[in-house]
C-alpha cells in the first residue's frame, strides 16, 4: 500500500522559552492510499493542532510531513495554497460554506480556484451530487438546507478536486444523530466507491467507528490504535469503547 | 495599565480600521480652514475699498456655506464612529465582563476620540495652512493684487473657528459615545459577531420591469435638463431632478437582479476563478445597500455638476463684465430729458469735462406697445420673466448711432417707415429675432413702421451691473420725437489718466450724494463680476469637495464594515486554497465595483449636466469652457480615487493569511 501521508516525529510547541506549552510530542503515523483514518483524543489533546498542522494552517516546530512524496513543512506562500487546494478536501465541523453562494456554486468554487473550464464543471459537480445524493439542493442556499444537506455538500466540495487527502474535523459535531448517519454513510462510500483517502478528527466513539482504524492520542502523543480488521461496526464500536474508557484512567475529563 | 495609555495602544492597534476616519476628519479640518482663510490679512491690505467690500460678501457667502459644511461633516464624522464602535463591539463586552466600570470604559473611548482627533486636527490644520498659501494666489490674481513676494498666509479667525467647529463636533461624538455604552447589553456585545444568514433573492420581471422604468425616468429627466438649461429654477427644473432620483434609485434596484443574471449567463466567465464569489457578495450588497448605493451616486453627480457649473459659469461671468460695461461710466437721472438733466448736473455741480473726455447725454423713449402684441413667453426661454406688462423702450437713431460713435462701433442706416431692434442680453435675442423675421408692424405716434434692413443690434447702450430683458426699438428721428422721453442717461469715457483713480474718485466722492444721480463705473462693474466670480466659484467648489468627501467616506466605511464580515469568508477561501493574489484580487474587484458602480452613472448624469452647462455658457459666446470644467471634475476624481486606494489598503490588512487560524 502506498503512502499518501507521512507524519515523520512531529513536534509542536507554543510559547517561547520558560513557558512551553507542548501540543504534539513526537507523533510519528502513516495513512496509506485508500484509507480512512479516525483521531480521537480529548479536547485539548492536540488533535486539532495536528490536523492544522497537516493542513498546513500551522506549522510544525520539528520533524516531516509528507503528503503524496512531498514535504510540507517548508513550502511558502503561494505553493502553500496550490498544495491546498490540489492535493486536500476539508470537511469542518461547523460546515464552512459560503452563505451568499448556492450548493451549486459552493461546490463548483473547488474547481474554479483550481482554472477547470466550466462545462467540465458542470458536469463533474451534477456527477458528484448525484453520488451523494443531494442533488436536489444543488440551487438552493445554505440557509435553505438541513445541517446533513449542508455537510454532504461540504463534502462534496472536498472531493470534487480528487485530493490525495480529505481532512475532516469533527464533521458530525454540528450534526443531530439522524444526519450524522448518512454523512459518515457518505463519507463510507467516498471512501469505498471513489477511492478517496480520509482522515478524521473526532471526539465522538460512534463517529470513529465508521473508520477503518483509528489513532488515539493523549496529551500530545500517541496513546494507542486500533484496526477494524473483520469486526462488524457493533463490535468494533464496543472496542472504541474500551479505549475510551482506558484513556480516561488517569484523567478528569472523559467523553 | 492605565486608562490612557490603554486608549492610546487601541489606536495604535486598529490604525487600519481609523485609516478612513481619520482621513475624513483631517481633509474636512482642512478644507474648512482653507475657505475659512479667505479673509487673511496679507491679501486685505492691497484691496481698494470697493475690493474690500467685495471680498467681505464673499467671506460672508463661506461663513454661511460653512455652517450647511460642518453640519454634514459632523454627520459624517458620527457614523464614522458609530461604525468604529460597531467593529470594536466584542472588545466593550470584555473590558465589560472583566468587571471595568461603564464610566471608565467610557472614558477610555473619549480619550481615543480625543488622540485621534486632535492627531486629525493637528495634521488637517497643517496640510490646510499650506494649501491656503496656493489659494491666497489664486485670489490675488483674481482680484488682480500684486503681492511683491511671497507672504506667509495665516488666518487666526479661521483657525479659532476651525478649532471652535471641530472642538464641538469631537464633544459630540464623545457624548455619543458615553451614551452608546451606558445603554449597551453585555449580552449583545458578546455576541456581536455572530452574523445572521439573509435571503438575497429577487424576481427577474420585477428588476426588468425596475430597469425599464428606470431607463424612461433618467431618459425624461435628462430631455427636461437639457431643454429647460441650469438657469431656471423652476417647474421643469424641479421634475428634472425628481425623475432623475427616481430613476437612479430604480436603477440600483434593478441593477442587483439584473447584474448577477447576465454574469451568469456567461458560464465561463462567472466560473473563472472567485468571480462566482465576487459577484454574489457584491449582489447581496446592491440587494440590501441600493439605497446608499443611490445617495453616494447621487452625491457624487452633485459634487461633479456642482464644481463644473463653478468653473463654466467663471467664464460667463468674465465675458459678460466685458459687455456690461461699454463704457467707463454711466449716469442716470431722477429728472427725465436733456434739459432736465443738464439743470440736474449744474444743481449737483456736476462738471461733465472734469471726469470724461468724451460723453453723450440720450434718452429712452416709451412707445406704450405691449411685448404681448407681438410675443410669446416661449419667446423668452430661460429667463423666467413675466411679459405680460412690458412694453418697448425706444431710442431714436441719432442718437443710437452717437453712442455707436462713443462705443467705437458701427453705426446703422434706418430707412423712412423702418425701425430696428437692439438686443443686448443673450437671452432676449431670439425675441428681437423674432420681430424681425415676422416683420411685426409698429403704430408708433402717427406712424406706421417696420423692420428695416439692419441686423438685430446685441449692444449694451449702458454700462450696468445686471443684464436686464429688455429689447429696445431703435426709431427714425421724426418717429421717436411723437413719442415722449422716460429716463435719461450720460454715457462718458473718462480723461486719460489713472482711470482706477477716477472710479474710485466717483465711486467714494458721489456715490449716495446725490439723490437724483447715480453713477455706476466700469471699475465697479469689473469688481462686482470679480467678487460674483470668486463667490460662486468658492462655494461651489467648497461645497463640491465636501459633497465628495461626504460621498467618498460613506462608501469606504460601508466596504471597510462589509470586508470585516467577509473576513471569516475570506479565512475558508484560503484553506480551500485560494493564494494571497486570488484573495487579494477578489476584494480589489468588489471594492472597485462598488466603488467604481455608483461612479459610473454619477458620471453619466455628469456628463449631461456638463453638457448642458457648457451650452448656457457657450451662449455668452466666451471660448470652450470644457477645459476647466473636466480640469475640476479631474480634481474631484482624484480625491475619490483617494478614499479608494485608503479602503483597499485597510481592507487588505482584514484578509491576510495570518488571520486565517
Amino acid at each position: 500500500m502506498e503512502s499518501v501521508l507521512s507524519v515523520q516525529n512531529i513536534e509542536k510547541y507554543y510559547g517561547s522559552k520558560g513557558a512551553i506549552t507542548r501540543a504534539i510530542n513526537h507523533i510519528s503515523l502513516e495513512v496509506g492510499e485508500g484509507e480512512f483514518l479516525g483521531i480521537m483524543g480529548a479536547s485539548g489533546s492536540g488533535k486539532t493542532t495536528l490536523l492544522n498542522c497537516i493542513s498546513t494552517i500551522d506549522k510544525v516546530t520539528a520533524g516531516r510531513i509528507i503528503v503524496g512524496g512531498r514535504d510540507v513543512t517548508h513550502l511558502k506562500g503561494k505553493e502553500l495554497s496550490k498544495f491546498r487546494r490540489q492535493q486536500l478536501g476539508f470537511i469542518f465541523q461547523d460546515f464552512n460554506l459560503l452563505d451568499t453562494l448556492t450548493a451549486y456554486e459552493n461546490i463548483a468554487l473547488a474547481l474554479s480556484i483550481q482554472s477547470v473550464p466550466a462545462q467540465e464543471i458542470e458536469q463533474r459537480v451534477r456527477k458528484v451530487a448525484a453520488q451523494l445524493s443531494i442533488g436536489h439542493v444543488l440551487d438552493k442556499f445554505p440557509y435553505q438546507m438541513s445541517g446533513g444537506e449542508k455537510q454532504r455538500t461540504a463534502s462534496a466540495r472536498a472531493i470534487i478536486t480528487n485530493p490525495s487527502l480529505i481532512l475532516a474535523d469533527e464533521p458530525t459535531g454540528a450534526l443531530d444523530s439522524k444526519s450524522a448517519r448518512m454523512l459518515l454513510d457518505s463519507l463510507v462510500r467516498m471512501n469505498d466507491g471513489l477511492g478517496a483517502t480520509i482522515l478524521m478528527v473526532t471526539h465522538d466513539a460512534f463517529t470513529a467507528s465508521y473508520a477503518k482504524r483509528i489513532l488515539f492520542i493523549k496529551d500530545g502523543e500517541i496513546f494507542s490504535e486500533l484496526v477494524r480488521g473483520g469486526d462488524s461496526r457493533k463490535e468494533f464500536f464496543e472496542r472504541i469503547l474500551q479505549v475510551v474508557t482506558l484513556l480516561g484512567g488517569d484523567s478528569d475529563v472523559l467523553y | 495599565m492605565s486608562s490612557i495609555k490603554l486608549a492610546f495602544k487601541n489606536v495604535g492597534k486598529s490604525i487600519r480600521d481609523y485609516a478612513i476616519y481619520f482621513l475624513t476628519l483631517a481633509l474636512g479640518v482642512c478644507i474648512f480652514y482653507v475657505f475659512n482663510s479667505m479673509d487673511s490679512q496679507a491679501l486685505l491690505a492691497g484691496l481698494s475699498m470697493a475690493q474690500g467690500g467685495v471680498l467681505e460678501m464673499l467671506v460672508t457667502a463661506i461663513d454661511a456655506t460653512s455652517i450647511f459644511v460642518s453640519a454634514i461633516l459632523a454627520f459624517l464624522i458620527v457614523y464614522a464612529n458609530k461604525f468604529l464602535m460597531r467593529r470594536r463591539k466584542k472588545e466593550l463586552g470584555v473590558y465589560l465582563i472583566l468587571g471595568m466600570p461603564k464610566g471608565k470604559v467610557s472614558f477610555i473611548l473619549a480619550m481615543e476620540t480625543l488622540v485621534i482627533g486632535l492627531f486629525a486636527l493637528a495634521m488637517g490644520l497643517i496640510a490646510g495652512i499650506l494649501l491656503s498659501q496656493g489659494l491666497s494666489v489664486l485670489v490675488a490674481s483674481m482680484f488682480q493684487v500684486k503681492l511683491e513676494m511671497f507672504r506667509f498666509v495665516f488666518s487666526t479667525a479661521a483657525l479659532l473657528k476651525t478649532l471652535l467647529y471641530f472642538g464641538a463636533i469631537f464633544l459630540i461624538v464623545m457624548l455619543l459615545n458615553v451614551v452608546h455604552v451606558s445603554r449597551c447589553k453585555l449580552v449583545t456585545l458578546l455576541n456581536a459577531e455572530r452574523t445572521n444568514e439573509k435571503a438575497y433573492s429577487g424576481k427577474l420581471w420585477l428588476s426588468v420591469i425596475a430597469f425599464i422604468a428606470s431607463a424612461g425616468c433618467l431618459g425624461y429627466a435628462y430631455q427636461q435638463i437639457i431643454d429647460n438649461g441650469l438657469v431656471l429654477l423652476n417647474d421643469q427644473f424641479n421634475r428634472a431632478i425628481l425623475f432623475g432620483v427616481i430613476g437612479t434609485l430604480l436603477f440600483f434596484f434593478s441593477l442587483s437582479g439584473f447584474l448577477l443574471k447576465l454574469i451568469k449567463s456567461n458560464k465561463a466567465l462567472y466560473h473563472r476563478g472567485l468571480n462566482s464569489f465576487v459577484f454574489r457578495q457584491l449582489n447581496s450588497k446592491i440587494n440590501t445597500n441600493f439605497l446608499s448605493m443611490t445617495f453616494v451616486c447621487l452625491m457624487l453627480f452633485f459634487a461633479i455638476a456642482v464644481t463644473a457649473t463653478g468653473s463654466g459659469l467663471n467664464y460667463a461671468i468674465t465675458k459678460t463684465a466685458m459687455e456690461n460695461a461699454p463704457y467707463d461710466a454711466t449716469v442716470s437721472f431722477d429728472a427725465v430729458g436733456e434739459q432736465e438733466a443738464q439743470a440736474q448736473m449744474q444743481e449737483n455741480s456736476f462738471e461733465i469735462d472734469r471726469y470724461f473726455k468724451e460723453s453723450y447725454l440720450f434718452s429712452y423713449r416709451e412707445t406704450g406697445i405691449k411685448y404681448t402684441q407681438y410675443l410669446e413667453p416661449a419667446d423668452f426661454p430661460s429667463t423666467g420673466t413675466n411679459i405680460s406688462s412690458r412694453t418697448f423702450d425706444a431710442i431714436s437713431v441719432s442718437q443710437y448711432n452717437a453712442l455707436m460713435r462713443l462705443q467705437g462701433k458701427k453705426e446703422i442706416a434706418l430707412g423712412q417707415g423702418e425701425y430696428a431692434v437692439c438686443a443686448a442680453a443673450e437671452k432676449t435675442r431670439g425675441a428681437g429675432q423674432k420681430l424681425l423675421d415676422t416683420g411685426a408692424v409698429m403704430q408708433v405716434g402717427q406712424e406706421q413702421l417696420k423692420p428695416g434692413k439692419a441686423e438685430l443690434q446685441t449692444v449694451y447702450l449702458e454700462t450696468m451691473t445686471s443684464n436686464p430683458v429688455n429689447l429696445i426699438l431703435i426709431l427714425p428721428d421724426d418717429a421717436a420725437a411723437q413719442i415722449p422721453e422716460y429716463r435719461t442717461y450720460l454715457a462718458g469715457n473718462y480723461q486719460s489718466g489713472d482711470k482706477d483713480a477716477l472710479d474710485l474718485q466717483l465711486d467714494t466722492d458721489y456715490e449716495g450724494v446725490w439723490p437724483g444721480m447715480r453713477i455706476v463705473t466700469a471699475g465697479r462693474v469689473m469688481m462686482m463680476q470679480t467678487g460674483m466670480k470668486a463667490m460662486v466659484l468658492f462655494v461651489l467648489l467648497y461645497l463640491g469637495i465636501i459633497f465628495l468627501i461626504a460621498a467618498s467616506a460613506v462608501l469606504a466605511l460601508q466596504q471597510l464594515s462589509e470586508t470585516a464580515d467577509n473576513a471569516s469568508r475570506y479565512a475558508l477561501l484560503r484553506k480551500l486554497g485560494v493564494d494571497d493574489d486570488m484573495a487579494r484580487g477578489a476584494m480589489r474587484r468588489q471594492v472597485a465595483l462598488y466603488f467604481f458602480i455608483p461612479l459610473a452613472l454619477a458620471l453619466v448624469h455628469s456628463a449631461v449636466a456638463i453638457y448642458v452647462v457648457n451650452k448656457m455658457v457657450m451662449e455668452f459666446r466666451v471660448q470652450n469652457s470644457l477645459p476647466s470644467i473636466l480640469c475640476s471634475a479631474g480634481l474631484l476624481l482624484v480625491l475619490y480615487g483617494i478614499y479608494y486606494f485608503a479602503t483597499y489598503q485597510s481592507c487588505k490588512g482584514m484578509i491576510r493569511e495570518r488571520n486565517i487560524k
